[in-house]
């Protein structure tokens, strides 16, 4: 199956390296393509998938894996200065004669450049933000810009007083590194200009992406790179953002591009509810297909890519965890790796750092009622079922048999985070380490006092090896609420209660 | 509020979580914060809030 594909006997991890290296580079062409103009559809709150996609499922792939650029504004009483236009008006030359009295004004980037743009009202009465001004020319003139407009309908729901305008795809030449680059984006603007705070917020997100195909080995594979950071160039690696102890100690990352291998156009819904399929590979030097590693050399304008056999010498890592799939990082790039318990997986040698990792058992049932019964019983004070004790503990802890997870055909996953508790994982040439991250976790309880008397007590689940979990279904639903009790030195039970999910 | 038990408390929490081994009892330790039970308020179910988060 191709999706455990690079998964190999530990005997034969020296022999994939040598065919690696007899392999050449090979560079393959990547077509522009749009996603379609967005259609009269208004949904509240939300950004539409434009129409016409079901004839085309890579839309559905590319709209699934494409994030915003988003920009959150003030809008500041008429006459006030408002201190998040000093970039705008570094970069304007000419603004239009504006309809609304406190017009948003904005930048964005795009490729190599910044571009300025105004978001104003084409009714001076009815007021609002349903008119886009672009400096599509890129001159800083905004005046010499032909307003686009938001379909009628689009931009009020009376019912709400938060409003919604929704632009047609926008068509323009972008800077990419000094390639001159057709791009496209979507548009969209929520505002609340009503009450105490006013302000607006805008997404502006990608509707172009790259497809294209390249032969390995022999075998041709499908490509589709996408701008999932909307900001006008392919080749944005994940960056990861390590930080100290004293501001919490997460490692995060920047937002990147993304590069699907193969995707199942067929099978759409397997994109997952983690977004972290077999096919979805982070922009980065160094890929992984078909259990070969090149050295990937993307273009800003996404136009052509250029894989190389990675010459890096090769070892093993392995888990005990089934369904583990997790994002590494290191001086070599950013992998996401599969694992399952059954066999180690090859990874070139080096350090590698956690940044994330998802563990899915989606499948999973819970014991066979016999053995659930007898936990119950260790678990709560024993009583007949329905009876008084019974109904005066599921008033006390919130926990009823209804609570408890339902038998569903939903996910069954955990996710974790990497903090700088984790540690650096080497993998040496020819040798299996295995992985430290999973299961068991441990609750971790942090009070926050919130006066003399009050303190708020916060749940977290740690892993083996620091992560930080930030998610946890069982069969698509949240597991009972985990209980507590606090105690005094001496036993005595000062409160017991149970956490919230939230 | 008794004096004594304004310095240290032990908290004990227990919770399942499917296939997904979790240390049992697991224990942390408040210091330096002052507990009172809150006064939770019944709901027309008879069930009452809780105080504490959780977070996933």
């Amino acid at each position: 199956m191709s999706r455990f594909a690079w998964r190999f006997l530990p005997g034969m991890a020296v022999v994939c390296g040598l065919l690696a290296a007899e392999t050449r580079a090979e560079t393959c062409k990547l077509q522009l393509k749009r996603l379609p103009p967005r259609g009269e559809i208004f949904t509240p709150g939300l950004l539409t998938l434009p129409p016409a996609a079901p004839q085309d499922p890579g839309v559905e792939y590319v709209w699934r894996a494409v994030s915003p650029q988003s920009f959150f504004m003030q809008i500041m009483a008429k006459g006030t200065k408002n201190p998040q236009e000093t970039e705008f008006l570094k970069i304007v030359r000419k603004e239009p004669k504006y309809n609304s009295p406190q017009p948003i004004r904005g930048v964005v980037t795009l490729g190599s450049d910044k571009y300025c743009f105004a978001l104003d009202a084409k009714d001076a009465k009815a007021g609002g933000y349903n008119r886009l001004y672009f400096d599509l020319k890129h001159s800083g003139d905004l005046s010499d810009q032909k307003p686009i407009d938001a379909a009628a309908g689009d931009e009020k729901e009376p019912a709400n007083p938060t409003n919604v305008a929704q632009f047609p795809r926008v068509d323009l030449v972008v800077n990419a590194d000094g390639a001159k680059v057709d791009y496209s984006f979507y548009f969209q603007v929520y505002w609340q200009d009503a009450g105490p705070f006013k302000y607006a917020s805008a997404s502006l997100t990608a509707a172009v992406y790259r497809e294209g195909d390249i032969t390995l080995d022999g075998k041709k594979h499908h490509l589709i790179l996408v701008d999932a950071n909307s900001n006008g160039r392919f080749d944005d690696p994940i960056t990861p953002v390590e930080t100290t102890a004293s501001t919490g100690g997460a490692i995060y990352h920047t937002p990147g591009d993304t590069l699907l291998v193969d995707p199942d156009l067929k099978n759409v819904e397997s994109v997952g509810y983690s977004r972290s399929s077999t096919y979805d590979h982070p922009v980065s030097k160094l890929l992984a297909i078909d259990g070969r590693f090149y050295d990937a050399k993307f273009t800003a304008a996404g136009d052509s890519l250029t894989l190389t056999p990675c010459r890096a010498p090769l070892g093993r890592v392995t888990t005990p965890h089934e369904g583990l799939q997790a994002l590494l990082y290191g001086d070599l790039g950013v992998l996401r790796i599969t694992c399952d318990k059954s066999q180690p997986l090859v990874l070139p040698a080096g350090k590698w750092r956690l940044l994330e990792y998802t563990i899915d058992r989606t499948g999973w049932q819970p014991p066979p009622a016999a053995a659930k019964e007898k936990e119950k019983e260790t678990a709560r004070p024993s009583a007949p079922e329905h009876s008084l004790l019974t109904a005066l503990w599921e008033a006390i802890t919130g926990q009823s048999d209804s609570a408890e997870p339902v038998m569903r055909n939903g996910p069954t996953m955990v996710a974790a985070a990497a903090t700088m508790a984790c540690p650096t994982v080497q993998v040496r040439a020819g040798e299996t380490v295995t992985l430290p991250f999973g299961p068991p976790y441990k609750p971790v309880v942090t009070a926050f006092p919130m006066d003399a008397k009050q303190a708020r007590l916060q749940l977290s689940l740690v892993g083996a090896a620091g992560e930080a979990c930030n998610n946890l279904l069982v069969n698509g639903g949240r597991p009972p609420k985990p209980q507590f009790t606090i105690k005094t030195p001496k036993g005595e039970v000062v409160q017991s209660g149970s956490f919230e999910y939230g | 509020m008794p004096s004594e038990l304004a310095e240290e408390y032990r908290i004990t929490v227990r919770m399942t979580a499917g296939p997904f081994d979790v240390k049992d009892k697991a224990e942390s330790t408040l210091r330096r914060a002052e507990l009172v039970p809150p006064k939770a308020e019944k709901k027309p179910d008879g069930s009452a809030d809780q105080d504490g988060e959780a977070t996933f």
